[in-house]
């Protein structure tokens, strides 16, 4: 397992560096979005962050990785697992930067309470999460080249879902709040669900990994 | 103890049967799987490895099959898959640090060691070394954590003959110790002739023949004559053939043609392909 986190760690350290320099630069505007009211900067770059996983096992495809991988003394459950255990160090990874945006914000002089700030983390949580349980499975099933359209699908219903509640929204298209003002035991209990089905995903790609190429 | 033994063993797909496929390769040997491209020598070693989901038949490694304990199984086998599989971006370092924290056994200073033999630089990522050098960083990985059975497909193709003589005798070396078998898949014939103790011949997905290489050099000849001459042969002697402008050369068996036959010694290149023609002529 020790060696599957390094390999992805060297792959995401040497080929993904736009991709962190442009999540970077999206949580820097955010900071100036966030005294505006608008958290889309930093939403976005969670997207960006999110789509890290299935990049890396693009990569692992093309270097045909998923296939020697077979021959290694090493699990389908530590393979998916070491998937889902980047997913999660990136989506901490997400929470920490979403805190040091609000902090600088309010360095900036933006007010942000307590509970905002809890929204705020758990929202990108969410999101982090949600996209990669529906994603990562439909990988290890059908492969990167088909998963990606999952992807994509996935991204214009969340975007049509954004698009939806930015246009009910009072403060116009500057404020994104994916689950309006709803109290804070609600954004837990959504947080809840989405490890649940989180889980529910890791299971499912164990089941499927290895399909792609039988 | 039989470094591998596959009894029976079936794949079916849409459009091409494997199997069924009976072979054993005994410790301390080298075993030959020779066979045209698509003949099924990848997915043999795949259904090995249990790649892919075997329809019949057994797969018994070092003793175990290969379904009880498949972890355990691969910390014992040292695989090679042409030059696929090691990520693009590594260099040799971190590829070996990947490794470490993979196999229990990984032996980093033996790694170490082969990287430096084989001059492979330390820096430069996997994508940017040549055809040889990746096929030597590959064994290095491969042989690191001191692996009982080597399965090697299509391991030497694309290597210049310089890289090649070198890959070889590492292969010798490996197998010189009785506790270490190789099975080697390759069309290149000429490489397995110089390395193996026993040859098997896939075609079409079924094994033709599977023998001591010198045995078959023993029991197979070529004979040559005329068209005319070689209608008077036993049909069951002969085995394939090649006709030219200047006369007939038949792959035959030495115990079946009339004593004073004029026989030359066949090469298993020579072999395999006649052998090849004569299957696709019947």
């Amino acid at each position: 397992m020790k060696g599957l986190l390094l390999k992805d760690w060297y792959q995401a350290k040497t080929l993904l560096p736009f991709q962190l320099a442009a999540v970077i630069v999206m949580m820097g505007v955010s900071v100036y979005g966030w005294r505006s009211g608008s958290n889309f900067f930093m939403l976005y770059g969670c997207f960006i962050l999110g789509m890290m996983p299935m990049s890396l096992l693009s990569y692992d495809q093309s270097s045909r990785w998923d296939s020697y991988s077979g021959t290694l003394p090493v699990t389908r459950t530590q393979l998916v697992s070491a998937k889902y255990i980047v997913v999660l160090v990136l989506a901490g990874a997400a929470a920490v930067l979403t805190c040091v945006v609000m902090a600088l914000a309010v360095l900036l002089g933006a007010s942000v309470s307590g509970t905002q700030a809890a929204v705020q983390v758990i929202q990108v949580l969410v999101v982090m999460l949600w996209g990669n349980t529906i994603v990562l499975p439909f990988l290890y099933r059908f492969g990167p080249e088909k998963g990606r359209y999952a992807y994509v699908g996935m991204i214009a219903v969340i975007a049509a879902v954004i698009g939806a509640l930015t246009a009910q929204s009072e403060d116009g298209l500057t404020q994104i709040q994916l689950l309006g003002n709803a109290a804070l035991p609600l954004y837990f209990a959504v947080l809840a669900v989405t490890c649940g089905f989180f889980a529910l995903s890791w299971r499912l790609s164990i089941a499927w990994c290895g399909k792609a190429g039988q | 103890m039989n470094a591998l033994e596959l009894q029976g063993l079936t794949k079916e797909y849409k459009d091409f049967t494997l199997g069924p496929l009976d072979l054993t390769v005994p410790g301390g040997t080298i075993c030959g799987l020779i066979g045209e491209n698509g003949a099924g020598k990848s997915t043999t070693i795949r259904l090995i490895l249990d790649m892919v989901q075997r329809d019949g038949g057994t797969v018994t490694i070092l003793g175990r099959d290969n379904r009880a304990d498949p972890v355990g199984i691969k910390e014992e086998i040292g695989v090679v898959m042409g030059s696929d599989g090691i990520p693009l971006c590594l260099n040799a370092v971190q590829l070996g640090k990947v490794m470490a924290g993979i196999y229990r056994s990984w032996d980093p200073a033996f790694y170490a060691d082969l990287c430096r033999k084989f001059g492979l630089p330390d820096k430069k990522q996997y994508k940017d070394y040549s055809t040889g050098m990746k096929m030597k960083l590959c064994m290095a990985v491969a042989l690191s954590h001191h692996p009982k059975l080597l399965l090697l497909d299509e391991a030497t193709n694309g290597l210049d003959p310089v890289v090649r003589d070198q890959v070889t005798d590492l292969l010798l070396d490996f197998a010189r110790d009785e506790d270490h078998s190789i099975l080697i898949s390759s069309h290149i014939v000429s490489d397995l002739e110089k390395l193996c103790d026993t040859i098997a011949f896939l075609h079409k997905g079924r094994l033709l023949l599977w023998e001591d290489k010198d045995i078959l050099r023993q029991e197979y000849a070529l004979w040559q004559g005329t068209a005319a001459q070689l209608a008077q042969l036993d049909p069951g002697a002969v085995y394939g053939r090649r006709v030219t402008p200047y006369g007939v050369s038949a792959l035959v068996r030495r115990e079946k043609m009339p004593a004073g036959a004029r026989l030359a010694p066949v090469s298993i290149e020579e072999l395999f392909v006649m052998m090849v023609k004569g299957e696709n002529a019947q």
